[in-house]
C-alpha cells in the first residue's frame, strides 16, 4: 500500500488520494517538503482555541472582529528558517496548488502572493495565501465556513 | 474624531431597546415612548459621548432607568394584557401542533413577565439578548458578582414557575 | 441513551454557573424535534428565549418619525459619516462555530443515535470538513492566538485589497458552486 502511494505521490496525484482525512493546505506541504533539519515550521490555531479566542473581551466587545472569527476554524501559518530558499518555496507551493486545481481554484495573484480558495459547494472551507517577500515566504491556510460575505468583510479590516 | 449618526447607529439599536423597555414596563405603547426618549437623548449628547466604549450598553442603561422611572404597573400586577401573538420556531409542521407550540411558548413568556422587576431585566439582557455578564453589570449599574447571584435567583424562580404548570 | 452530560449542565443551568458556550450546547440541544419526556419540559423555555431575542416590532414608521424629530428627513440623502472602526450590528444568532462545537459535543455524548434526530439545517455548518486532531496548538494563551490570527488575517486582507494586474480570473466575484 506505501508502495502504491509512493508512486501516486511521485506522479503529483491530487492530495486527497493521499489524505486519509481532510488536511489543510500548509500541512499538506509541511509534509511533503519538509526537510531533515525541520526548516520548515507551522504555528497553529485550532478550533477550540479559535473558539477561547472568540471568548476574549477585546474580541466579544468588537462586532467586526466577531463577524469574522466567528467563520473561522483554525489558521495555520507556515514559514521557513532558510532565506536562500525562499523563492524555491513560493514555486513549489504554487504549483503544488496548481497541481490540485480541483480541489484549489485559484482567486487572484501577483508578482509575489497568490490566493485561492477550497470549496464545498457554495461555502469556502479554507483560504490558502502564499507569499514571498524580500525576507520572508509563508503559506497561510485558513479554514473555516466562509462567504463571499466574508472576503468582502475580510479586505476591509 | 467620532461621530455618531442617527441613521446608522442609533436606529438599528430600536428594536433591542425596545424588547427591555417592553419586558420591564410591560406596556407596548410605553416601551416605544421609552424608546423614542432614549434615542432623542443620547443623540442630544452625541458630541459629549467621547468616553464611550460601548454604545449600545450606554443606550441599554438609560432605557432601562427610563423604563423603570415610568413603570406605572405596580408589581403585584405584572401581567402583559397587550402582548402579540407569537411567530414561533417551526419545530413541526403539524398545525395542531404548532398551535400548542405557540400556547406554550406564550405561557413561558408570561412567566418571564410574573417575576419581579430585577429579575425580568436580568433574564432579558443576559439569557435573551445574550450580553455579557460584564456588560449587564454595566448596564443596570451593579457588580459582575451581584449579577451572578441574581441570574441565580432568576433562573431558580423560573424553573419553579415552569415546573408549577 | 445517556443523557447525563446534558442533566447535569442543566443543573449548572439553574445554579448559573454555565459557560455561555455550555449554554449555547443547551440551547442547540432543547432545538430538536425529538426530545426525552423528562427533559421535554423544559424546551419551550429554550425555544422562547431564542423567539424573544428576533423580535423587530419597530419598523420603517418609527424610522421615519424620528428622524423627522431630528430634522434628518428620510428621504434626504444620508450625510458622509465619519466611520469608527467598531460599528454596532445587532445580530442575535448562535455563533455558527459554537453552533459547530455544540453539535459535535452533542452527538459525541449522546451517541449516532442522537444524529438522526439532530438535524443541522444550516448548510455552512456541514461543508467544513477537516480532521481538527491532525494538528496541535502552537499558543497556550488566547492572547497570543489572536496575535498570530490578527498578523495572518492581515496579510491576506492586504493581499484582497492590493490591485492586481493578474487579477483576471473570470468570475472573481462568485462562490462556483
Amino acid at each position: 500500500m506505501r508502495q502504491i502511494l509512493l508512486t501516486l505521490l511521485l506522479v503529483g496525484l491530487p492530495l486527497a488520494a493521499l489524505a486519509q482525512q481532510e488536511c489543510d493546505f500548509a500541512s499538506q506541504y509541511m509534509r511533503l517538503y519538509n526537510d531533515e533539519a525541520g526548516s520548515l515550521s507551522c504555528n497553529t490555531v485550532r478550533p477550540l482555541m479559535m473558539q477561547r479566542i472568540l471568548q476574549l473581551d477585546e474580541v466579544e466587545n468588537n462586532q467586526e472582529a466577531q463577524d469574522i472569527i466567528s467563520q473561522l476554524k483554525s489558521i495555520q501559518i507556515l514559514t521557513t528558517k532558510d532565506p536562500t530558499a525562499y523563492a524555491q518555496h513560493f514555486e513549489q507551493a504554487k504549483d503544488l496548488a496548481d497541481r490540485n486545481s480541483k480541489r484549489y481554484r485559484p482567486y487572484r495573484s501577483n508578482n509575489h502572493s497568490a490566493i485561492y480558495f477550497r470549496q464545498k459547494k457554495k461555502v469556502i472551507v479554507e483560504i490558502v495565501y502564499i507569499s514571498q517577500q524580500r525576507h520572508s515566504f509563508s503559506i497561510i491556510s485558513l479554514t473555516g465556513n466562509m462567504t463571499q460575505d466574508f472576503i468582502k468583510k475580510l479586505a476591509h479590516i | 474624531m467620532r461621530q455618531i449618526d442617527f441613521r446608522y447607529d442609533l436606529l438599528p439599536l430600536k428594536n433591542r431597546l425596545f424588547r427591555l423597555a417592553l419586558r420591564i414596563t410591560l406596556d407596548r405603547a410605553e416601551a416605544e415612548d421609552i424608546v423614542e426618549d432614549t434615542l432623542l437623548r443620547v443623540w442630544s449628547k452625541r458630541d459629549e459621548l467621547e468616553e464611550v466604549e460601548n454604545l449600545e450598553a450606554f443606550c441599554l442603561t438609560i432605557c432601562r432607568n427610563l423604563a423603570r422611572d415610568r413603570s406605572a404597573k405596580c408589581e403585584a400586577q405584572n401581567v402583559s394584557l397587550d402582548a402579540q401573538p407569537y411567530d414561533t420556531v417551526d419545530l413541526s409542521p403539524d398545525p395542531q401542533a404548532q398551535l400548542e407550540q405557540a400556547e406554550r411558548l406564550e405561557q413561558v413568556r408570561r412567566i418571564f413577565d410574573s417575576l419581579p422587576e430585577r429579575q425580568r431585566t436580568i433574564l432579558q439582557l443576559r439569557d435573551i439578548e445574550g450580553k455579557s455578564v460584564r456588560e449587564t453589570a454595566d448596564i443596570m449599574q451593579t457588580s459582575e458578582e451581584n449579577i451572578k447571584v441574581m441570574l441565580h435567583r432568576a433562573r431558580q424562580a423560573l424553573r419553579q414557575r415552569l415546573l408549577a404548570q | 441513551m445517556d443523557y447525563k452530560y446534558i442533566e447535569q449542565l442543566l443543573e449548572r443551568y439553574w445554579e448559573a454557573t454555565t459557560t455561555p458556550q455550555e449554554e449555547t450546547i443547551l440551547r442547540t440541544f432543547f432545538s430538536q424535534d425529538v426530545l426525552p419526556e423528562h427533559l421535554a419540559q423544559y424546551q419551550p423555555l429554550f425555544v422562547y428565549e431564542q423567539t424573544a431575542a428576533t423580535e423587530q416590532p419597530l419598523g420603517d414608521d418609527f424610522d421615519r418619525r424620528m428622524l423627522e424629530r431630528i430634522g434628518q428627513p428620510a428621504d434626504e440623502a444620508p450625510k458622509k459619516v465619519v466611520v469608527k472602526a467598531q460599528r454596532l450590528t445587532i445580530a442575535s444568532r448562535l455563533r455558527p462555530l459554537f453552533r459547530a462545537a455544540a453539535a459535535v459535543a452533542i452527538v459525541a455524548v449522546l451517541g449516532t443515535a442522537a444524529q438522526s434526530a439532530f438535524r443541522q439545517t444550516d448548510q455552512t455548518n456541514e461543508a467544513w470538513d477537516y480532521n481538527s486532531a491532525s494538528y496541535a496548538d502552537t499558543y497556550q494563551h488566547p492572547e497570543e492566538a489572536l496575535d498570530a490570527l490578527d498578523a495572518g488575517l492581515a496579510e491576506i486582507s492586504d493581499m484582497l485589497n492590493s490591485s492586481t494586474s493578474a487579477d483576471s480570473l473570470a468570475n472573481n466575484e462568485d462562490v462556483q458552486p
